[in-house]
């Protein structure tokens, strides 16, 4: 794919980071069903990572609490990359203090799990307009 | 012109023609009103009588006249025989004289002074006695009114004295009442023992005592929680002072020996060898000895039978002498301070356990949500899917990811059994079921139960076992206990190489090491891993509850064996367990 044809910079790929394997697992399961196109990493390194290799994701689905480098520090590291600094970053965690957090780094907006497949496939059409093909 | 003086008032209106020696004596004998003068023949029956006597007496003179004297006399008197002893005392030695009870002819009492003279004739014949009795009556009396009043007087003085002492002693009774309920109150205002500590210092300054301070005994070590003085430039100086001589627990006397006995000490008049003795050096007893302490206490501060610290007071400047009563107080203000303390103790302790314990809840709801989200979201994405007909194309896709779910399922069931668990043990309910089992046996199942994981962290894994691991053991238990070091060893082996190694080498015990090479545990951390909701990686980052270590180490524990480690951070663990073979 190209990242940077001009008019559509965006890669409609979802990136996913989050450490539980589990998670990643059904995402990957649930988000193909549902015909988005998504990346996955397993931590906030793993991420930054695969975004210094990659297209723009059109969104980031970010987790918190997370080993080697977590949601804050990965939204820092992100935020002094002016490549990347403004790719919208969701978060998707258990923490009961995702509101405050989400405020605290900036992200677009934050998901509880355990979430509703409705509200999470709304939010990324809404953030990844282009992304859905053909649902499987 | 006559001393009318010398004469009685009566004989002074008669004494107009010129004295007849003889009868104008006769006349002043008959006329003296406050005495009976009268004589009794040698055997002591009277032989005169007067006027004077019969006013004082009662008899006349033909009653009386031939009669023996003793009839004055009381029944008392008569007993022990004392008309005879009088007149042989007075034939003896001339005369007698006594004041005492005598009997008028009506029978009442008069209280007598009396002179027995003997009286003799030239040839030194006892011709009788010479008797002056007097009545002194008012003046007995008047003296024993003054004696009464005196009586009274010295009465009311000591019951003055006495009411005087006895409210002194309520007063310092109600004073130390209230004094300790003062203490009791400042106890009460805060659970910050060190605050409350120097509030009571505060109190016992200057109302019990000069100088106070409070030590308390922590870790082995004597701990200056506070001195008080009225004067700030004093407890400067008092600081000075235990900053370089300050008790040490293993000083033979003072603070140090009341912790170790947990007895109160008095010293109502501090003595200069009792300071000499406690001196650690010249400067420290000059520095004592400027103090100008007059009296001590050292109570202990003591809880249930522990002696958390020890309260001195010392008096100075107001000279007060310290007695049994202010020890007693001071005893009781070390009671009640030691329970303040042990209250704000058990307090904090309280306080952080339930801080550990929300925690842990924070923790465990996120552990719990994480299986759940990837198995609600699975769940509605399969019933979006196939929620019409199934395509049997795709019926081997659905038929893999309803077993994740399954997965999910399984996740969750473990989290449950896991705070179930530490249920079970924390109440002491586990219930082993022994049975013959082979540990190597169960550290393969578990290896193999674990290799996806092993997969995905890029880790290898190296099992050997010597000897023959056999013994008497809960499988399942055993199994849970080689698990969660197996896990641990996975998740925070940072994809390293894991060893697990089996010895059943020796006759009585059975060992199993799992090492990994990954981020370790470090140093300030290696004590609290077994502990309850405590985990080494304190950012939750590693997911799972923290209890593994814990349920590792009481299951062991259950077995009759023990695990232990050696870790080195950014090196890797290893967990080591040993469990006799005949445990169950």
């Amino acid at each position: 794919m190209n990242e940077h044809n001009g008019q559509n910079e965006h890669n409609d790929v979802i990136l996913v980071v989050d450490d539980d394997f589990d998670i990643r697992d059904t995402l990957a399961d649930v988000l193909e069903q549902e015909g988005f196109e998504a990346a996955f990493a397993a931590d906030g390194l793993e991420a930054l990572e695969y975004l210094s290799r990659n297209p723009r994701p059109c969104i980031i689905l970010l987790d918190w609490m997370m080993p080697r480098c977590d949601g804050a520090a990965f939204r820092a590291a992100q935020s002094r990359n002016p490549r990347i600094a403004d790719i919208p970053v969701v978060l998707l965690t258990a923490d009961v203090h995702a509101d405050t957090k989400s405020v605290a780094v900036g992200a677009a907006g934050f998901l509880r799990k355990p979430v509703q497949l409705s509200v999470l496939t709304s939010v990324l059409r809404q953030h990844c307009p282009g992304a859905v093909q053909s649902p499987s | 012109m006559e001393d009318r003086t010398l004469l009685p008032r009566g004989m002074v209106r008669e004494a107009v023609r010129p004295l007849d020696t003889k009868s104008d004596l006769l006349l002043l004998i008959d006329n003296v009103v406050d005495y009976a003068i009268f004589l009794l023949d040698p055997n002591g029956n009277v032989k005169t009588w007067t006027l004077g006597a019969q006013r004082m007496k009662g008899y006349t003179a033909e009653e009386i006249i031939g009669q023996h004297f003793s009839r004055f006399y009381t029944p008392e008197d008569l007993a022990t025989g004392k008309p005879d002893h009088e007149l042989l005392v007075a034939g003896e030695v001339g005369r007698f004289e006594d004041e005492g009870w005598r009997v008028r002819r009506d029978g009442t009492r008069f209280w007598a002074s009396v002179v027995i003279t003997a009286l003799r004739g030239p040839d030194g014949e006892l011709r009788g006695f010479g008797k002056v009795t007097r009545d002194l009556s008012e003046r007995k009396r008047t003296e024993e009114l003054e004696r009464e009043l005196m009586r009274r007087k010295v009465a009311r003085e000591a019951a003055q004295s006495a009411e005087e002492r006895i409210g002194k002693v309520e007063r310092r009774q109600r004073d130390a009442a209230q004094f300790l309920a003062d203490a009791s109150a400042a106890m009460a205002e805060s659970l910050d023992y060190g605050a409350t500590l120097r509030r009571i210092a505060s109190l016992v300054v200057p109302r019990m005592a000069d100088w106070c301070a409070v030590h308390l005994s922590e870790d082995g070590a004597i701990r200056k929680l506070t001195v008080a003085h009225v004067d700030p430039a004093k407890v400067a100086l008092a600081e000075e002072l235990e900053s370089k001589f300050g008790p040490r627990p293993e000083d033979a006397g003072g603070v140090a020996a009341v912790l170790r006995s947990g007895m109160p000490q008095l010293y109502p008049q501090l003595t200069d060898d009792t300071l000499a003795a406690g001196a650690r050096s010249d400067e420290h007893l000059r520095a004592l000895r400027g103090l100008g302490i007059r009296s001590v206490i050292l109570a202990p501060l003591k809880a249930h039978g522990t002696t958390l610290g020890v309260i001195t007071i010392v008096t100075a400047e107001s000279g007060r002498i310290y007695s049994d009563h202010d020890l007693a107080i001071a005893e009781e203000l070390g009671r009640r301070a030691a329970a303040a303390i042990e209250n704000a103790r058990a307090y904090r302790e309280a306080r952080a356990a339930i801080r550990v314990r929300d925690e842990f809840l924070s923790v465990a709801g996120h552990e719990l949500k994480t299986p759940l989200a990837a198995l609600q979201l699975q769940l509605q994405s399969l019933v979006a899917a196939f929620g019409g007909n199934v395509d049997p194309r795709q019926m081997s896709k659905l038929v893999q990811r309803l077993g994740k779910t399954l997965g999910q399922a399984e996740r969750l069931e473990s989290l449950v059994n896991e705070l179930l668990d530490v249920s079970r043990i924390s109440s002491g309910r586990l219930v082993l079921q022994a049975e013959q089992c082979d540990l190597a046996e169960i550290a393969a199942e578990v290896i193999e139960r674990h290799s996806e994981e092993v997969r995905r962290a890029g880790s290898s894994v190296a099992f050997e076992q010597t000897g023959d691991p056999v013994g008497s053991w809960d499988r399942g238990r055993l199994d849970q206990v080689v698990s969660n070091l197996f896990a641990n060893a996975v998740k925070y082996g940072s994809g390293g190489p894991i060893a697990v190694r089996v010895d059943g080498d020796d006759a009585e015990r059975v060992r199993l090491s799992v090492r990994d090479h990954g981020i370790g545990i470090a140093h300030a951390d290696q004590a609290r891993i077994f502990g309850r909701f405590e985990r080494a990686v304190s950012e939750r980052n590693y997911g799972g509850f923290g209890l593994g270590l814990w349920i590792v180490r009481e299951l062991v524990a259950a077995h009759g064996g023990r695990v232990s480690f050696e870790s080195s951070p950014g090196e890797g663990s290893t967990f080591f367990v040993e469990v006799p073979r005949k445990a169950l």
